[in-house]
């Protein structure tokens, strides 16, 4: 039946072909594409001069350093009841689109910065049937630096890092997924939408969303009496000494895909844990985390210090609803095999606990915020040129690694309109990493931490997660197959070999 | 649903080992039944639990992915095929040398190939860009050429002035076809024409004796400029300004 359609509409296009043909002679085409030629120097629409606006501080690492395996590209996935309709989901991109001029940007290159311009481009949802988080820029073509994806009944939504960070894109799922579920689901349309409390519409505004809150708030010239307020506090939080970082290394996926492993669990349970700890979630998951990152390393006897890099998000001490990034990055870590210390879970607690405490202090924040943004406005920097800039950035960014073991990021909570929200099911939120790292996200009492890894060992996912299941927490795992059978024969083997291993286990027990 | 037995953990869809520690996991419900035989009562509970999940209908959560690696077949075989015809030029140049067979001529061909190709192949995205680079490649390769053949001062005369000429024309008749915003092109199409102003200092040198190549180029080029300054001045400032921004 299909291959029928096919045929038919393909004599269909040639015949129309051939008639289009037959009728204009060789002379009218010739005139044909001589006045359009001519018109590309007449008409107004080729001399269009689009807008464009300057990366802002955070974002202008993301271009330089990304690369086949780190491609700074990030994914939120909603699951929602029914399989997707990808016609509906265009239409609810549509509508949500023409909110969002950010999105409109693509990225290009300039002599010296990286920049956005505004374009005309109009996305379009896919089918998901690549690996998660590819590559959303080439510096020679102009594409959107988002796409919106989905497989069953899942809609994704995957954005490049230097456009917007965690919390501006989850704007962007909200109103997408808002916009779809009413689509879909007629019946949520009854009633009158009420928006929850953080859900206000002025973060859709294009003015207030296009703001560069770093400059805003950390330009030192603007700025100067909370740098007067930060001199007169002492840095409390002088630089940690972590002594000989642990680096993970493994072996790498074989295509460069991402290893991602994605878990399910209430964080009702997770919660009443912490709790009886007295001390956060956040800290008991960095913890956690740490601890099993500790179990892998194979030489315990000297000093290691285990490091994890937290980002903060900075619309919570500044008024900002720009959609563009606006978080800053602190490390967190913990020193195993220190004397006098019997490295014992309620230790790490403790020390991580401490260390959360006096990292999100806002003046701590601030004071690296204010160095950052007067290194990007150094005019010694400023005229490098960009290749070698990238270069020094590169170097820059391989050095500060150094200091880093993992990274994991919370997002917190997000949620829907009252109606909408009985059709969303979980959320799940990852970014693609140059080590192992995890991103967490609350929804509807349901906490997803998901796992992203460059390497295909998963030691560390399994220490976290039997971790958490000994806690007795009920965990429910999926995960991308990075190892797939290449051709049927490859799959018949494998499938031969598993029922072999099979066989011997039960011969063993 | 799956379940993996060490981990005691859920997996969803049906992969057959557990993806944290590889051991094989076994069907929510076969486990379910198979522990309902051995009747362990405290288990029940969990067992139940289990089943349960199962019978919401849970699929792979990724769609699976063939792996693909890049292809970088043509290259491997292409420098293949380089060093192949170079041993082989060497060879006969050992062999016969009074053919005038030079290696280092072989050598500059392949090179200047190589780069040509690469260029092209690199730049492919924006046309005029391409038509910059190939002929900054092409001027620079020229000037070697006239030099490792006892400089005669061809290059200088004829070539890289006329080079100019079509390179400006190749613009101009590509981007009027391939009908894409005049901004991304109107740069380089400058670049090309102030490039085509430099044999004004062969001629104020005396370093050509021919003229006519070095005058059309000028002639031609500063043509060009006038009309981009006159009908595109907004366009090239705003460009301008945006791509040289501090």
């Amino acid at each position: 039946m299909k291959s029928k359609k096919t045929k038919y509409s393909k004599s269909k296009y040639k015949l129309k072909k051939y008639r289009h043909r037959k009728k204009k002679s060789v002379f009218a085409r010739a005139k044909r594409r001589f006045s359009e030629y001519f018109s590309y120097w007449t008409k107004q629409g080729y001399r269009k001069q689009r807008n464009w606006i300057d990366l802002d501080n955070a974002s202008k690492l993301f271009p330089s350093v990304m690369n086949a395996t780190d491609t700074k590209v990030f994914r939120f996935t909603a699951t929602v009841k029914d399989d997707i309709d990808p016609k509906l989901l265009q239409m609810a991109l549509d509508q949500s689109y023409k909110h969002f001029p950010l999105y409109r940007g693509v990225l290009r290159r300039g002599i010296f910065w990286y920049y956005y311009e505004e374009s005309d481009l109009h996305p379009v949802v896919e089918k998901e049937t690549d690996y998660p988080c590819r590559s959303l820029f080439h510096y020679d073509e102009k594409q959107l630096l988002f796409r919106v994806l989905y497989y069953r009944n899942r809609i994704h939504l995957e954005v490049f890092h230097a456009l917007s960070d965690g919390t501006g894109a989850s704007w962007f799922l909200q109103l997408l997924i808002t916009n779809y579920v009413l689509l879909r689901y007629p019946e949520s349309r009854s009633e009158r939408i009420e928006l929850p409390e953080e859900f206000q519409y002025t973060r859709y505004e294009s003015g207030s969303q296009l703001d560069d809150s770093f400059t805003r708030y950390f330009n030192k010239k603007k700025n100067e009496k909370s740098i007067n307020v930060k001199e007169m506090n002492p840095d409390e939080s002088e630089k940690r000494k972590w002594k000989r970082v642990y680096q993970i290394y493994g072996r790498k996926t074989q295509d460069n895909r991402m290893q991602i492993i994605e878990s399910e669990m209430p964080a009702k349970d997770l919660l009443k844990i912490s709790k009886d700890r007295n001390i956060t979630l956040s800290v008991l998951l960095t913890a956690i985390f740490i601890e099993s990152i500790h179990k892998t390393i194979k030489r315990k006897n000297k000093e290691r210090s285990v490091t994890i890099s937290v980002p903060i998000n900075l619309r919570q001490f500044y008024q900002s609803h720009s959609a563009r990034n606006f978080f800053a990055t602190t490390l967190i870590g913990y020193t195993f095999g220190q004397e006098g210390k019997t490295d014992t879970f309620d230790e790490i607690c403790e020390c991580v606990a401490e260390q959360y405490s006096t990292a999100t202090k806002v003046e701590n924040i601030e004071h690296k915020l204010f160095s950052l943004v007067k290194l990007e406005k150094n005019l010694a920097l400023r005229i490098i040129i960009r290749p070698l800039k990238n270069l020094i950035l590169r170097l820059a960014n391989k050095i500060n690694n150094l200091s880093i073991t993992a990274a994991l990021s919370n997002m917190g909570k997000i949620s829907f309109p009252k109606n909408i929200e009985e059709y969303v099911d979980q959320i799940y939120v990852y970014i693609t990493a140059s080590r192992p790292q995890f991103a967490c996200i609350t929804h509807k009492g349901i906490l997803t931490i998901n796992f992203s890894s460059p390497y295909q060992d998963t030691e560390i996912q399994m220490n976290f997660l039997r971790r958490l299941t000994e806690m007795g927490i009920p965990v429910t795992i999926g995960a991308n197959d990075v190892n797939p059978p290449n051709t049927k024969q490859d799959a018949d083997h494998s499938d031969y070999l598993f029922e072999q291993q099979l066989v011997q286990r039960e011969n063993q027990a | 649903m799956k379940y993996c037995n060490s981990c005691k953990i859920k997996i969803k869809g049906s992969p057959r080992v557990c993806p944290l520690c590889k051991e094989p996991a076994v069907d929510a419900i076969t486990k379910f039944s198979k522990e309902e035989s051995t009747k362990a009562g405290t288990k029940n509970a969990e067992l139940s639990e289990v089943n349960s999940i199962e019978a919401d209908g849970s699929f792979d959560p990724f769609p699976i992915v063939p792996l693909h690696y890049k292809q970088y077949t043509l290259l491997t075989v292409l420098s293949a095929i380089s060093i192949f015809v170079y041993v082989i030029m060497w060879l006969i140049y050992l062999k016969f040398p009074e053919s005038g067979l030079l290696p280092r001529y072989i050598f500059f061909a392949l090179v200047s190939l190589w780069l040509l190709v690469s260029a092209i192949v690199r730049k492919r995205r924006n046309v005029a860009k391409s038509i910059l680079y190939q002929f900054n490649i092409l001027s620079v390769l020229l000037l070697l050429l006239d030099k490792l053949s006892d400089w005669s001062g061809w290059s200088i005369t004829y070539a890289i002035p006329l080079l100019v000429c079509v390179a400006l024309f190749a613009i101009i008749i590509a981007i009027g076809f391939i009908q894409k915003e005049f901004g991304d092109y109107v740069l380089y199409l400058g670049a090309v024409a102030i490039a085509g102003l430099i044999p004004l200092l062969f001629i104020i040198f005396g370093w050509v004796d021919v003229l006519w190549p070095s005058i059309l180029s000028i002639a031609l080029s500063s043509i060009m400029l006038i009309l981009l300054i006159i009908f595109r001045y907004r366009l090239i400032v705003h460009e301008l300004k945006k791509r040289l921004h501090l």
